[in-house]
């Protein structure tokens, strides 16, 4: 049983005027550990797809199994819950929380967690930003860093949840050729080093090349 | 908490117009509101002299009508007598006082030579266990001298003060309306707003006093056992009317029940009409009016603001959305979000509320129109302070729901990357 299982999944969108299908019966299947690139012109549905692998979106047909849960059965709280212990997120535009300090955007995922105290999320932030190289940035807030550092700390908040499966939207769209690689290792040692299964749209052909198989999409379909 | 503190006053310091007008917005309305609320519960709360004003009724009137002739109508005040007829000896009484409905102004003179107007108070020896005067000096007159009519008098201290000086009071002698009289008590002062106990000066009753037959200048105020239900006095004050019927049967008279005794709500409304049922109803649903306008206006500004302080940060939600927050967590947030905002203008309001009643004159009066400033010690009662924040939480409850709830139904993608 692979861990994400994508099944005859269609998107459209229906406005007053016109309707725009984003995704034509796609099919996916993803195994634990792997490190998948999705590629493909702009508009053709790449971030679309993430989104209903991430359960943010609900496909307009077709089953998602994720982890061997049936998602199309969850309710909005359950997807909620399963969102805040099984999956990770890192978008091209990082979406910090302006307001909240490094440690405070990196401890976001376990406030939504029971069963934790204070004192035990601070030690789990901690350890990822020691991880991650970017302790002594601890009490700064995202104005103050670069963006290579903001798309470390938005990793850090991805992966402080333990989750099996990370979804990273264009993860090195916003920066220089130096960063974006620095963030590729850091997702490669992820993959490599926790066992997290990542999924990535990019539209870095090099950085494709080094994941374990790309699926490249046009027009909503999948074409290789 | 302390994160939640730290954003809250960074989303602020980012919007600084909007949420000055918020806090300024809340502090007014909490104001506004916090002043009807005291200017209504000095009216009705317990303060001594009056520590209990929620065991209290007060029968003070006597309405007699023709048997033959219902426009023929006689009503005023009681006599002793038929104040002792009517409320005398009720079960579930603790204690009773008769005295004079109405203060009496007369001038006064001591040994500092000065002549002064004085409030003064003609009472029963029951007064002073029906109300909690503080005695500071002397004693108090009692039963025996209120029968003989003797004239001793027990002073306020800063009546006494003004009639003697620093002299010690008890045991000297004033003229109070052209009669020698002989100080036997000294009390605290007492604040015109206690409009039933308040007093310069109080000398026994003249139980003697009569109008017309069954009418005088008395009232019958009394302390009620604890627990026993005002309806309980009534029914038994409904039976005793009926025996006074017919007791004046022979007059060609019968009486009017007003659903006498009153309690402090109605004594607060100023009722003074000794033939007509006073109505509390209807200054009780003004007041609700009057409170529910002062919330919901300010209730609706606030609210948009609070609209416009969320459209900052749409794509932040979308992002705790992702992140595993519910629907119900990004409501309760931002509900308890606003209300820290709500409470600390409301606090400013309380203050203003305060400071507002302690020098603006006119502001309160007691029953019979006469303005006087409450003290402070009263304002700060739990009570207020209560209704203050309860004020602010339904404040915030109304102005919050709308934006809040429509926060948490967002489309978590749609607002990821919103700008
Ligand atoms: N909320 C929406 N309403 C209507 N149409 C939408 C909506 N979201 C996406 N689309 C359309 O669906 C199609 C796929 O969009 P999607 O964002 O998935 O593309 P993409 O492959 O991620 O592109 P890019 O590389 O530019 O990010 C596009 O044609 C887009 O215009
Ligand atoms: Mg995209």
């Amino acid at each position: 049983m692979s861990l994400i299982e994508l099944n005859g999944i269609s998107k459209v969108y229906r406005t007053k005027e016109i309707e725009t299908t984003a995704l034509e019966n796609v099919n996916l299947s993803v195994e634990q550990g792997e490190f998948l690139s999705i590629m493909g012109p702009s508009g053709c549905g790449k971030s679309t797809l993430l989104n209903i692998i991430g359960l943010l979106d609900k496909p307009t047909e077709g089953t998602v199994r994720l982890i061997d849960t049936d998602c199309n059965r969850l309710g909005d709280n359950a997807m909620s819950h399963f969102r805040n212990t099984n999956l990770g997120f890192v978008f091209q535009s990082f979406h910090l929380i302006p307001s909240l300090d490094v440690a405070s955007n990196v401890e976001l995922p376990l406030a939504y967690r029971g069963g934790m105290s204070a004192a035990e999320r601070r030690e789990r932030v901690d350890e990822v930003l020691e991880r991650l190289g970017i302790s002594h940035r601890k009490k700064h807030f995202p104005t103050q860093l670069s963006g290579g550092q903001c798309q470390r700390v938005a990793i850090a908040r991805a992966i402080v949840g333990r989750p099996s499966i990370v979804l990273a939207d264009e993860p090195t769209g916003n920066l220089d050729s130096k960063m974006g690689a620095e963030v590729m290792s850091l997702l490669h040692s992820l993959n490599a080093d926790d066992g997290i299964t990542i999924v990535m749209v990019t539209h870095n052909e090099a950085q494709a090349q080094q994941t374990d198989r790309i699926v490249r999409f046009f027009d909503g379909r999948v074409i290789s | 908490m302390k994160t939640k503190l730290i954003q809250i006053i960074y989303d602020m310091r980012t919007q600084p117009v909007i949420a000055w007008v918020t806090v300024i917005g809340t502090a007014l309305s909490i104001f506004l509101i916090m002043t009807v609320v005291m200017m209504q519960q000095v009216g009705i709360m317990s303060f001594a002299p009056e520590s209990h004003r929620d065991r209290m009724l007060y029968g003070m009137f006597l309405h007699k009508q023709s048997l033959e002739n219902e426009n023929d109508n006689r009503s005023a005040g009681l006599s002793y007598e038929s104040a002792k007829k009517l409320y005398g000896e009720l079960d579930g009484v603790e204690e009773i006082s008769y005295q004079y409905t109405d203060l009496d102004r007369y001038d006064a003179k001591g040994t500092t030579g000065g002549k002064f107007t004085v409030d003064t108070r003609q009472t029963d020896d029951g007064f002073w266990r029906v109300f909690d005067h503080k005695l500071l000096d002397g004693r108090y007159y009692d039963a025996d001298e209120v029968a003989a009519k003797r004239r001793v008098a027990v002073l306020s201290e800063a009546t006494a003060r003004k009639l003697f000086g620093g002299e010690n009071a008890v045991g000297q002698h004033f003229e109070l309306d052209h009669n020698d009289y002989e100080v036997i008590g000294v009390v605290a002062n007492s604040s015109i707003l206690a409009s039933m106990a308040y007093g310069e000066v109080f000398v026994p009753a003249d139980y003697d006093k009569e109008w017309t037959t069954g009418m005088g200048p008395f009232m019958a105020a009394m302390l009620i056992k604890e627990g026993v239900k005002f309806d309980d006095i009534r029914r038994q004050v409904k039976t005793r009317y009926a025996e006074y019927d017919s007791e004046i049967k022979s007059e060609g008279m019968k009486t009017v029940y007003h659903e006498s005794p009153f309690d402090q709500e109605v004594i607060n409304t100023g009722h003074r009409g000794s033939n007509i049922t006073p109505d509390t109803s209807s200054s009780r649903m003004m007041r609700y009016i009057i409170y529910a306008i002062l919330l919901i206006v300010p209730a609706i500004n606030l609210s948009s603001m609070l609209h416009s302080r969320l459209r900052r940060r749409v794509s932040e939600i979308g992002v705790r959305r992702a992140f595993g927050c519910t629907r119900a967590r990004i409501i309760t947030d931002i509900v308890a979000e606003n209300l820290v905002v709500t409470v600390v203008g409301g606090m400013i309001g309380f203050a203003l509320g305060i400071v507002f009643a302690q020098c603006y004159d006119g502001l309160y009066t007691d029953p019979t129109g006469t303005a006087a400033r409450p003290a402070l010690s009263m304002l700060l009662n739990w009570r207020i302070i209560g209704i203050a924040f309860g004020s602010c939480f339904i404040l915030n409850i109304i102005s919050a729901a709308v934006p809040a709830w429509q926060a948490g139904r967002l489309n978590p993608v749609e607002a990821i990357n919103a700008k």
